[in-house]
């Protein structure tokens, strides 16, 4: 080997191990808030084998864009396919059933205006539970109910409240039943966000890097025994 | 500086080829040379037609395209390879949830082809290309969990060098890009990003010739890259993790004569 050739091997491989020996630890996450009801509640999440979780708009409404916007805000808050979710085409294949309380709102874009919160409200049915073959599990699909109030609001106002209302109910569906104590996180009960926080984010993917206690609605299931009420969460 | 440079200007030949070289764009299209001077007579540049057509000159790349350019009797081959095998990669991630988590592709099966030329009867230069694709996977204790189908593009020049009889060493730089899944990003740490990334690589080859044109090998290969994506950095992990793989191929190369019709 010749000189030059010695010295290219070498600043190969100093290029080399200068780039292989630099280890990165976890992040320091935000502590997430509690996401069960009662601490001892079950511990209800999507398994990975129900997914993707099938939500069905009301036809003729814009609840299937404000559905895209929220699977994709909440895709955001997890890193390795915990959690994913499509717009289903019928209600019959739905895990989720997602309507208005009302008539459909005007149509109107998206902005980024301040939020108004007093011109819609949702709320998120959790079905009841029963035992199937052993396991506790929901006897029939989830149901968001959304409702937008006349107010006299712009109709950008009233969207954009929807849009938010509907994330944070899509966060009720992944089993974050409980609400944040911090008003910034999308998950505080009075919704001013569209997007989930850190302390969100830190909360789903706790949420879903434990077992969950509850399988989901399935028509197959055959119910045994009632194991519990159903819930609804504003 | 100007005294340094006026001495390599000073060799004359081959030498006022390499006088310009640093730094330098090199235009080129046959095997002629041509030289501009100041109208005091000194030398300004030198532009040196190869067949080749735009080699970046720092001087390493200048003598590499000089050589490339040789008139040498082996300088005349063209190099065609395939090579199959796996691929075996390290932990693009690794995190704390509730337990500890890795995440990395499954072993994947690779393909890569390369062109080149035989520089001497002991140097050969390459460009690469090369695919693999598996599935990203999860790991927390016991539970492994499908994230997605991960595709890796990868793109690079190889210089090799024998190092004894049919072994045969190679050095690698190029590009890699991550191609993830289109329609099953959403919720993953490609969701807003499929990086590509710069590479380096080294391998060692035994190679066997079964003609005089045509060879057979088996190589093992090993690169690494640095890895992170936006939303790795939205989460909060500070800096790039470095990721290792490891190739193993069987190589079938073979080269043509370009002085034959």
């Amino acid at each position: 080997m010749t000189g030059r050739n010695r010295k290219t091997v070498t600043a190969v491989l100093l290029s080399v191990a200068a780039v292989a020996c630099d280890p990165v630890g976890p992040p320091a996450r935000p502590d997430p808030y509690p996401f069960r009801l009662q601490p001892d509640d079950p511990v209800f999440h999507w398994p990975a084998s129900s997914l993707p979780v099938r939500f069905f708009p009301e036809s003729g409404t814009p609840l299937g864009d404000y559905l895209r916007g929220a699977f994709r805000a909440w895709g955001g808050a997890f890193l390795y396919g915990e959690f994913r979710a499509v717009v289903a085409n019928e209600a019959a294949q739905a895990d989720v059933i997602v309507r208005f309380a009302g008539a459909a709102p005007p149509d109107a874009p998206l902005t980024d205006d301040a939020p108004n919160v007093s011109v819609c409200s949702g709320v998120t049915a959790v079905p009841p539970t029963a035992d199937v073959n052993g396991q506790l599990a929901y006897t029939a699909p989830f149901v968001i109910i959304l409702e937008w109030f006349d107010t006299g609001a712009p109709p950008s106002d009233v969207a954009n409240c929807l849009a938010r209302v509907t994330t944070h109910e899509v966060g009720h569906v992944l089993g974050v039943f409980a609400h944040s104590p911090t008003p910034t996180d999308l998950m505080y009960f009075e919704v001013t966000t569209r997007e989930p926080s850190a302390r969100d984010a830190a909360t789903v993917q706790e949420l879903y890097h434990i077992p969950t206690q509850i399988q989901p609605w399935s028509p197959q299931n055959d119910v045994v025994e009632l194991g519990g009420a159903g819930r609804v969460i504003p | 500086m100007a005294d340094g440079a006026g001495g390599r200007r000073r060799r004359g030949g081959r030498g006022a080829h390499a006088a310009f070289g640093r730094g330098l764009w090199q235009l080129t299209r046959d095997s002629r040379s041509r030289v501009r001077t100041t109208p005091g007579g000194k030398l300004r540049s030198v532009i040196r037609h190869t067949p080749y057509a735009i080699c970046c000159a720092p001087r390493a790349t200048i003598l590499l395209c000089t050589g490339l350019a040789a008139p040498t009797p082996v300088a005349a081959q063209l190099l065609v390879e395939a090579r199959g095998g796996a691929t075996v990669t390290s932990h693009l991630v690794e995190d704390m949830i509730v337990d500890e988590i890795t995440v990395g592709p499954r072993p994947a099966p690779s393909l890569a082809i390369a062109v080149g030329t035989v520089l001497d009867a002991n140097h050969a230069v390459t460009v690469d290309a090369g695919w693999s694709r598996s599935d990203l996977e999860s790991r927390a204790g016991d539970d492994v969990t499908r994230v997605l189908a991960l595709t890796v593009w990868t793109a690079g020049v190889s210089i090799r060098q024998r190092v004894i009889g049919d072994l045969w060493a190679r050095g690698t730089i190029g590009a890699l890009k991550y191609a993830p899944a289109g329609d099953e990003r959403d919720g993953t740490l490609f969701q807003d990003e499929a990086p590509l990334r710069p590479w380096l690589g080294i391998g060692a080859r035994y190679g066997y010739g079964l003609t005089a044109a045509v060879a057979v090998g088996v190589e093992v290969g090993w690169d690494v890259h640095r890895f992170t994506t936006r939303s790795l950095r939205d989460d909060g992990f500070e800096g790039e993790s470095t990721v290792h793989r490891l190739t193993f191929a069987v190589v079938v190369g073979r080269r043509h004569d370009r002085s034959q019709p």
